[in-house]
């Protein structure tokens, strides 16, 4: 117990010759570690698990250190070819923003045309199916085609709501919760346009009907018709086929091996911001395939090296080095050390008179 | 004897006065001692070993509480290499100083002064005392002192640099400082003076390390 208290007593005194040495023999002892094994410098902090029995440390840490790096050095090159085949095959994701802005556009368009074709030959076929009515089946009175008011509203209501989808998907991307919801009203709509016919049929009594002459007028709007339900099929199909290409284009998945919480994104950009709930699992822990983490593991270069036995192995020799300099000194310490030590050296007659205590500051 | 007020250094813990705080009672206590060898008056040279120890400080923590025991006290500054107690009581309104009285151009009585604040007289260095004072000035500047005074505090040199003041007053009180006078200086210096009248004051102690 006096012994502690005499050594807890001489580092309070000592602390600055503690510090200093433990300072200069923590730099020395690094020194000449790193002398004697100057291989061991930033290995890895991780235990060493396959140590040998023999209790050769160092070596066993620098052999472990060495296969870390090799094997840390292959997994980069291997990311790296990895990142640059999924550069070549994501071509659309990894495009400009406003490239890929306009790609939507574009297929919202497409859409818009193909259902406006759509409606057109469906008005056409009709008007052929009233045409091929024989004329003689209805007496004394006249088939004429007038256009359907609520037809003409219904479609001025979907090209309003298109022109607010492709508003939303300029600014967001599918996965909007604002796009889907314009979407589905569009698609309502659509079917709701869809039901109502775009001509109305009104038969009209005539006084005398010429047979001949309206055979013939007949044939000819039944010719017209068909060129133009023609055209119409022609042109479905082609923008059926442009739809389909570009919707291929679009959902086409992320390469596997690479980024794998992509995997099961469907076409996920950096401007997307849909909650993270309705993203799948895995998917919210990286934002951008552009940003990969710095540093694999979690190792900074600090506690790579902090983490380094050498510097560990220094700061414990340091350390005992210090102790062992402070006790040197504490022995060969001749000064008085307290009222003890002072009677002590005092001859038998003198008088000692008291201490004072030091004033701090 | 002129007055003077120049403030005390704050640096300078002088606790002489103020019986009740721990330095205070210490300082009283070893005054009590010192009664015990010195009787009802005479010269205490305070000095040390070595330089530093803090010999000027306890000088003026001695004449002060001899002072606040409404004692006649005077405190005599020679310490000639390194005169301090211009540092902890301020600078003396006098011209003239304790160099003065040694070079034989002035009397003692000339060259003491008094602070307003507190009873007690100084007589003071105004300067470095560089040449080697006569023994015969120095025998009659403590017994002229002795003569006016019942207690004379001397501020004295450390003893491994002058130790013929010290030597000549009635009593010796050394001051050893905690972890820094070493034993055989202290030991030395103790074998300088008559055993009997030898006292020993232990300064900067740490309590309860």
């Amino acid at each position: 117990m006096t012994s502690a208290r005499q050594v807890a007593r001489s580092l309070q005194y000592r602390w600055k010759l503690l510090l200093c040495s433990l300072v200069g023999s923590t730099a020395a002892w690094l020194f000449l570690l790193h002398l004697s094994f100057p291989g061991a410098a930033g290995a890895a902090a991780s235990p060493p698990v396959n140590m040998p029995a023999g209790g050769k440390l160092i070596p066993a840490v620098v052999e472990q250190a060495a296969a870390q790096t090799s094997l840390s050095s292959d997994a980069a090159a291997m990311l790296a070819a990895m990142r640059s085949a999924a550069g070549r095959l994501q071509a659309p994701p990894q495009a400009a923003p406003t490239d890929r802005l306009r790609s939507a556009a574009e297929r919202t368009g497409n859409e818009s045309a193909l259902a406006a074709a759509t409606q057109q030959q469906r008005a056409v076929d009709e008007q052929l199916r009233v045409l091929s009515i024989p004329q003689s089946a209805i007496p004394g009175s006249k088939v004429v085609f007038r256009d359907n008011p609520e037809y003409a509203a219904r479609t001025a209501q979907v090209a309003v709501q298109r022109a607010h989808l492709a508003a939303l998907q300029v600014r967001y991307t599918d996965l909007h919760p604002d796009v889907v919801a314009a979407r589905e009203q569009v698609a309502v709509a659509e079917r709701h346009l869809a039901a109502v016919p775009r001509t109305l049929l009104e038969t009209v009594s005539v006084a005398a009907p010429n047979d001949a002459v309206a055979e013939a007028e007949r044939q000819q709007k039944r010719q017209a018709l068909e060129q133009q339900r023609a055209s119409l099929e022609s042109e479905i199909a082609g923008l059926r086929l442009d739809l389909t290409r570009s919707t291929s284009l679009r959902q086409r998945p992320a390469p596997q091996p690479v980024f794998r919480p992509f995997a099961a994104t469907p076409a996920k950009t950096a401007t997307d911001t849909a909650p993270a709930a309705a993203l799948p699992k895995g998917a919210e822990s990286i934002r951008s395939p552009q940003t990969a983490p710095e540093v694999e593991g979690g190792m900074t270069p600090l506690t790579w090296w902090l983490g380094s036995p050498l510097l560990a192995w220094s700061v414990l020799l340091g350390l005992a080095s210090a102790l062992a300099i402070v006790g040197t000194a504490e022995v060969f310490d001749r000064t008085i050390k307290g009222p003890l030590s002072l009677l002590q050296t005092l001859p038998n007659s003198a008088l000692y008179l008291g201490s004072i205590e030091r004033m701090r500051p | 004897m002129q007055r003077f007020s120049s403030p005390a250094l704050a640096s300078a813990p002088l606790f002489g006065d103020m019986p009740g705080s721990a330095a205070g009672d210490a300082y009283a206590q070893a005054l009590d001692r010192i009664g015990g060898v010195c009787g009802t008056g005479g010269s205490i040279a305070v000095t040390s070993a070595g330089p530093g120890e803090g010999k000027s400080v306890t000088a003026a923590n001695f004449a002060l509480g001899l002072a606040a025991r409404h004692h006649s006290v005077l405190l005599l500054d020679m310490s000639f290499q390194r005169p301090s107690l211009e540092r902890i009581f301020g600078a003396s309104p006098l011209p003239q100083g304790v160099d003065d009285v040694l070079l034989g151009r002035r009397s003692l009585a000339e060259v003491i002064c008094r602070r307003n604040d507190i009873d007690l007289h100084l007589a003071m260095l105004k300067e470095p005392f560089r040449a080697k004072p006569k023994p015969a000035i120095l025998e009659q500047m403590l017994q002229a002192a002795l003569l006016l005074y019942t207690w004379v505090i001397v501020d004295c040199a450390p003893v491994r640099e002058d130790n013929r003041v010290a030597l000549r007053c009635d009593a010796a009180v050394l001051v050893a400082e905690e972890r820094r006078t070493r034993r055989r200086h202290l030991a030395a210096a103790c074998r300088l003076f008559p055993p009997e009248r030898t006292c020993v004051l232990l300064n900067r102690h740490v309590y309860g390390a």
